[in-house]
């Protein structure tokens, strides 16, 4: 087992990553957003990734009402 | 590190209970010596040498982490284990606040598979702290892959890897003993030593869920 890697990511970057996972597993980014701020964590296993790093934002963040 | 004996995994066994101390002591550092925790219980266990983690967390924050197997951000989340199959792991932990800001899951999923990065998966065990919307399956389930030998059991048009089997905790601990005893992947530390260090941490690993 290697060291862990560490990554800080900042709001865009995060944004960002959210985007690629969902679209890397075919699903439109800004469903992802909304259901995570609906509490829907739909396809929960296969999402989980893109869930947590939607976590990382604020509640208010605008990319959850685009 | 390749050792034989059971002592020289002493150093490991000691920082393994260093780790796992700090990831139930709360605050900050948690998250960090969880991460440390997991690295170290793969690495006595069934982790491959070449296999990685990597934990993930928001600049503006430092409540809420990230934990998945691989080391690239953008690739898949499986670590490699020393039988030549993966073991995909992602984890969602926060801090309580409300409770001494101790560390905890909110979310929790590992699936055993064949393959890196495909559908090719055994078994799986999801947790989530809140319900998910679309169903209500227990907090903590199992699911696995198969047919029943007997017809007519299942609802229609419901494959059996739907079957969310309640499965109250999920550690990873439950998962390093299910790959070892039960589907013989290999471990790296004799089995005396990962299984006394096993038993002392797993019931300790109950409190990051439903608390």
């Amino acid at each position: 087992m290697r060291p862990t890697k560490t990554y800080t990511l900042t709001r865009d970057e995060v944004v960002d990553l959210v985007r690629f996972k969902s679209l890397e597993k075919g699903h439109d980014p800004a469903e992802i957003f909304r259901n995570f701020a609906a509490g829907d964590w739909r396809h929960f296993s296969q999402m989980l990734e893109a869930y947590g790093l939607c976590a990382m934002l604020p509640k208010d963040d605008p990319v959850f009402s685009e | 590190m390749t050792p034989f004996s059971a002592s020289s995994w002493s150093s490991t066994v000691a920082s393994l209970r260093k780790a796992s101390d700090g990831r139930l002591a709360g605050g900050r550092e948690a998250a960090a010596h969880f991460e440390r925790y997991v690295n170290l219980l793969f690495r006595l266990t069934v982790a491959h040498r070449d296999s990685a983690i990597r934990l993930l967390r928001p600049a503006a924050s430092s409540s809420v982490w990230g934990l998945t197997g691989g080391h690239d951000m953008r690739g898949g989340s499986a670590i490699r284990l020393t039988g030549g199959r993966y073991l995909r792991l992602i984890a969602l932990l926060d801090l309580d606040l409300r409770a001494g800001r101790n560390l905890r899951f909110q979310a929790l999923t590992w699936q055993y598979q064949h393959a890196i990065d495909d559908d090719s998966w055994v078994f799986r065990a999801d947790y989530s702290r809140s319900r998910i919307a679309t169903a209500s399956p227990p907090r903590g389930h199992l699911h696995v892959d198969g047919t029943p030998r007997q017809p007519g059991v299942l609802r229609p048009k419901q494959p059996l890897g739907r079957v969310h089997f309640p499965c109250r905790q999920p550690t990873l601990e439950a998962a390093v003993v299910l790959l070892a005893d039960e589907f013989g992947v290999p471990t790296n530390a004799p089995h005396e030593v990962w299984r006394a260090a096993v038993a002392e941490h797993e019931a300790r690993s109950a409190r990051l869920f439903d608390l």
